[in-house]
């Protein structure tokens, strides 16, 4: 499960609407993902990205986690980013860091988990 | 006015000087010392809870997987990254994904993005990182089934 970003999950649960976690882990490829997968919901539903209904037992993206998905990259914004010098780089990170402390904690817990798990190869 | 000291006041003179810097230094000492066991605590206490997030959530904070040989290893060039997104844009992949071995035997994609075949598979998790792809599914054998993201 561990080459699964929050993300992959989050689109998952978008295309797929409110799903069991066996059967979300049988659309990621194996059943055997399980258990590593309630574990991983277990720890977006916390950082409020998805939800559980109590009742259905089906989980489901929040309304934050939602916008997330939907979020459309802005193919210019991203183009100009790649076009960035290095170094300028520095100043565009330490935006983000500044959001990371400011902004709402749903999106700073993401922007924290997608640096692990870009940095960890 | 010329002043002659004795060796004995120039002893207590010197004597005099280097007292307060002995106090500071033995104060400076004592605080390492302090400082020291606290980071030591701190050490031990990190270690624990390291122990205990890398059992709750072991596919952020689990042990992390060994390097790989990259020795000889080739390595995959922003070109060919380029070249790949720049295909998949072109020519939309079909509902089943998109996987390493599929475009391997796409003899279109090679010519296009001129890619070497023991690199697509980096290509791809490059791009994944880029959030271009998405990590649909796991297939048999381990191998990595990416989508396009809409």
């Amino acid at each position: 499960m561990r080459e699964f970003r929050d993300l992959d999950l989050m689109l998952k649960l978008k295309e797929a609407g409110p799903i069991p976690s066996k059967e979300l882990a049988a659309e990621c490829g194996a059943d055997e993902f399980g258990s590593h997968l309630g574990r991983r919901l277990g720890w977006m539903h916390r950082y409020g990205m998805v939800e559980r209904d109590p009742k259905t037992k089906l989980w489901s993206l929040t309304e934050a986690g939602g916008r997330v998905v939907w979020a459309k990259k802005r193919a210019a914004l991203m183009d100009e980013l790649e076009a960035l010098p290095a170094e300028e780089l520095i100043e565009v990170m330490a935006a983000i860091t500044a959001r990371y402390r400011l902004g709402d904690p749903m999106t700073a817990v993401m922007l924290r988990r997608e640096f692990i798990f870009g940095t960890r190869r | 006015m010329d002043q002659h000291y004795s060796t004995e006041a120039l002893e207590r003179r010197l004597a005099e000087l280097t007292e307060p810097l002995v106090t500071e230094l033995r104060t400076i000492e004592s605080a390492i010392g302090f400082h020291a066991s606290e980071l030591e605590t701190l050490r031990a206490t990190r270690q624990r809870v390291t122990g205990v997030l890398a059992k709750l959530d072991p596919d952020l904070y689990g042990p992390k997987p060994k390097p790989k040989k990259t020795e000889g290893k080739q390595t995959v060039t922003p070109e060919e990254i380029k070249n790949v997104r720049t295909w998949l844009e072109e020519n939309p992949p079909n509902g089943d994904g998109i996987w390493a071995a599929k475009l391997s035997e796409n003899r279109e994609f090679r010519e296009y993005t001129r890619i070497r075949s023991g690199v697509i598979m980096q290509a791809l998790a490059e791009l994944h990182e880029q959030s271009f792809l998405t990590l649909d599914r796991m297939g048999r054998g381990g191998s990595r089934i990416y989508k396009v993201v809409a």
